[in-house]
């Protein structure tokens, strides 16, 4: 068993999220038990990013300069990424369901990190916020 | 009026979208009220480029337009648009001349 890890800081920007999608590439390579690896990325890709982009649209909504520390871990082909920063403490279930029926201007993020993950665990504490995301990929 | 194809390409994500949503926001204001937006060549889509079709759709059927898009090349990206519904409250095609257009007039982003 093998256990390949990156880990990255970037800055709360918005176009600092591109490097999340590299990194993943860089993973998902290191590991050739993976199947579908197009597909893999693509989504593992889109939780993370939505993630950051949550983190930087309301924990660092009035900080310019947060960071957002991200390790990402495959091991045996299970998946895990720990996401933590700095800015304001957020509560998960304050956002709420999409109505997919109508279409919507807010809520598509969270949902697609819950529908593409397995496991979606959020805390907060003195030292800082923590999501925990993770998947089986086979 | 004619119908605008809007042609997006590569990356369409929180960094851009916002944009794109002046983009949108330009050509509602020209007077246009019926959208083809053409997704076949977007390489990633998240939430936020999401919500700027969404918010489209709802500003051209108040004018009584409508919106219509095709499906993403990428079939994983197909999926997602699944997920979401989207082809719910979306008409999508596989190509632009599907929706067979009469008069258009072209728009690519990024450009």
């Amino acid at each position: 068993m093998t256990t390949h890890q990156i880990n990255l800081e970037l800055p709360a920007e918005m176009r600092e999220l591109v490097h999340i999608g590299s990194a993943i590439t860089k993973l998902i390579d290191a590991a050739p038990e993976i199947s579908n690896v197009e597909d893999t990325v693509y989504e593992l890709q889109l939780a993370v990013h939505e993630i950051c982009a949550n983190i930087i649209d309301h924990s660092y909504k009035t900080v310019d300069d947060g960071k957002i520390q991200l390790e990402l871990v495959i091991n045996d082909g299970h998946f895990s990424a720990d996401i933590c920063e700095f800015g304001e403490a957020f509560d998960p279930n304050s956002v709420p369901m999409p109505n997919l029926d109508e279409g919507q201007i807010r809520g598509y993020g969270i949902f697609l990190v819950n529908e593409l993950m397995d496991v979606v665990k959020y805390s907060s504490t003195a030292c800082g916020n923590c999501w925990h995301l993770a998947k089986q990929l086979n | 009026m004619e119908t605008v194809i809007v042609s997006l390409n590569e990356r369409i994500d929180a960094f851009n979208a916002p944009t794109l949503r002046g983009v949108f926001d330009n050509l509602l204001a020209e007077g246009h009220q019926d959208f083809i937006v053409d997704l076949r060549a977007v390489t990633f889509l998240d939430s936020a480029g999401m919500a700027a079709l969404v918010t489209l759709l709802k500003r051209a059927r108040s004018k009584g337009g409508d919106v219509g898009l095709t499906w993403p090349t990428l079939e994983v990206s197909q999926r997602i648009l699944k997920l979401t519904k989207f082809d719910r409250v979306f008409t999508i095609k596989d190509g632009v001349d599907d929706f067979a257009p009469a008069n258009t007039k072209a728009v690519t982003f990024p450009e």
